[in-house]
């Protein structure tokens, strides 16, 4: 499996000047658009947010190559079946370049602002595995009828098929032992971030669940947010947009601990030179 | 037809391809605005294929230009009132300002019996949907949001950006029966409902009183009515597809009980030579 490059793009700017950056990270051969799935913007929770699915399908329609996806959908603020028929819809828009990016929701200020109940971390989880199994089911096109704690169905199908077979794949995001344990049972990606040393534990995690039920542990990718300063300072790592030589670095450090997916955040607009030395010399051609 | 306006329902049961080519087309023709249904299953037939009525929404504003985009109607029991609210926005900025934003209560038994998603008594239902829209319609105002209610507690809560179109965009309501009609007179822009020519007439007539009541100028809210074959064949009324007279009549009869904006199911392929006739000839030319 070759390296893929993804790049965040935050939906905080005019759609107009998303539409354009879309459009210019697929021409650049990146592999993968990414946006968080929020109310509220984490680090600024009064910064304009765009919502997260609707603006999927907007993608889909403006670009042509490049897959995308939600880096990562929250799964308290919509019921399973609704993400699955979402997910078929922009599967379809696309063409088949959607990544289904799910994580188990965790924050807490939009639920709070909102009313919108946060489980507790351990039901929380249970929520998330039970959403899992459903989604994954009625994106294969199956007939679900499913007892569980928090879902309930009866004989529920959705149509029409999504264009990938045998669903779009799943990118999971996990940090903890047990949400990695689940990614090596549902997942096609499993995303975190962290220092390399953070992500070769968890990566061994992965791989030792993978062994104990008997999965092959390469058929899961493994991605890095490549992100925020604070995290690449405390590894000492330059930002990876100064030159392709600080990219290339701290692209090794991962792929070193086992790492072959990539997320980056978007460069600044005075970086867009080097973003274009960046996808010609190390990305790669289209 | 001055004054009137003309939307086309197109069901996103066809392949994606095909949808976008008919929205275009619909478009092209001068139509005023498309719509389609918000469902995990198709009422008509819970077999048939449906995309998700909001993300589908984001691909027809991107590939359209001018015609006006909404879900009719939105279902409040599907997504919580302040999600609606940001997809709503969304919507809004991907067109440009061309959401209708259409809600209703929600009524699909099957597709919550089967997808394990409650669906509250009638009454409850008809207080849960009251309390989305007074959500809704703050938020999409752009305001800071506190409400202590039965179905939805929020706390200082407030989306960005603001919609496109200001104050916020129109609300499409759906209602039939004397209480939804009430809530329409408090918050609608547009209000849709369906049936014979009679009971849209006394429809239409309970909501001038409902509007008159909370001291609302009545002609404020839009009349929309959606025609489709199954409401004008029993009583008498041809296709209105048939030809440039038959849509007359039918827009005719339903005008004079006060409508003023028509949402119609989308022709067949093969009467297409007759919708590009009534378009030039009845609907006239668009901006």
């Amino acid at each position: 499996m070759g390296m893929r490059f993804g790049i965040t793009i935050v939906q905080s700017e005019p759609y107009p000047v998303l539409a354009e950056r879309w459009r210019y990270f697929d021409e650049l051969g990146f592999h993968r658009i990414w946006h968080p799935d929020h109310l509220l913007l984490p680090p600024d929770p009064t910064a304009p947010l765009f919502e997260a699915w609707t603006l999927l399908a907007a993608i889909a329609a403006e670009t042509s190559r490049i897959r995308m996806g939600a880096m990562v959908t929250s799964n308290l603020l919509r019921h399973p079946a609704l993400l699955a028929q979402q997910a078929i819809t922009v599967d379809h828009v696309s063409g088949g370049r959607l990544v289904l990016g799910i994580g188990c929701g965790w924050f807490e200020e939009e639920h709070q602002k909102f009313g919108i109940p946060l489980p507790e971390p351990g039901p929380r989880v249970d929520r998330f595995e039970e959403s899992l199994g459903i989604i994954d089911r009625l994106l294969r096109g199956e007939t679900v009828t499913f007892e569980g704690r928090h879902y309930r169905l009866s004989e529920a199908r959705l149509r029409p098929r999504p264009v990938q077979s045998p669903r779009p794949p799943f990118m999971v995001a996990a940090h903890q032992p047990r949400m990695l344990r689940l990614t090596a049972r549902y997942a096609d990606g499993w995303n975190s971030s962290g220092t390399p040393e953070e992500m070769a534990r968890r990566n061994r995690v992965i791989d030792e669940e993978c062994e104990r039920i008997g999965r092959d542990p390469t058929e899961i990718s493994r991605s890095a947010y490549v992100g925020p300063s604070s995290r690449r300072a405390s590894s000492g790592l330059s930002d990876p947009w100064s030159s392709p030589g600080a990219f290339t670095e701290a692209i090794g450090r991962y792929a070193e601990v086992g790492m072959n997916e990539f997320i980056l955040s978007q460069p600044s607009p005075d970086q867009y030179r080097m973003v274009e030395r960046i996808a010609s010399e190390v990305v790669g051609p289209v | 037809m001055k004054g009137l306006r003309f939307g086309v329902t197109v069901v996103q049961s066809d392949p994606y391809l095909v949808l976008a080519r008919k929205w275009r087309y619909f478009e092209e023709l001068g139509f005023d605005s498309l719509w389609h249904c918000d469902h995990l299953l198709r009422s008509l037939d819970p077999t048939a294929p449906l995309f998700e009525g909001w993300t589908l929404l984001a691909a027809m504003a991107a590939q359209t230009s001018r015609i006006r985009v909404g879900a009719l109607v939105s279902s409040n029991v599907l997504r919580h009132p302040a999600l609606l609210a940001q997809q709503a926005i969304t919507i809004d900025h991907v067109s440009g300002g061309r959401l209708e934003l259409g809600i209703g209560c929600g009524w699909f038994e099957e597709e919550h019996r089967r997808f394990g998603i409650p669906l509250p008594e009638p009454g409850p239902r008809v207080d849960r949907f009251a309390e989305a829209l007074e959500i809704i319609d703050l938020l999409l105002r752009g305001e800071t949001v506190s409400h202590e209610g039965r179905h939805y507690r929020l706390s200082e809560a407030r989306l960005r950006p603001r919609p496109v179109q200001s104050p916020r965009p129109p609300f499409m309501l759906a209602a039939h029966g004397p209480r939804m009609l009430r809530i329409c007179a408090r918050f609608a822009d547009r209000w849709n409902s369906f049936g014979t020519v009679g009971e849209i007439a006394e429809r239409n007539r309970l909501l001038d009183e409902a509007c008159e009541r909370i001291g609302r100028d009545p002609t404020e809210i839009s009349r929309s009515v959606h025609v489709e074959a199954f409401t004008t064949a029993p009583q008498g009324l041809p296709d209105v597809w048939e030809s440039p007279g038959a849509f007359t009549e039918v827009v005719g009869r339903y005008a004079e009980a006060g409508m003023n904006e028509f949402t119609i199911t989308q022709p067949r392929p093969e009467q297409y030579g007759v919708a590009e006739r009534i378009a030039s000839e009845v609907i006239g030319p668009r901006s």
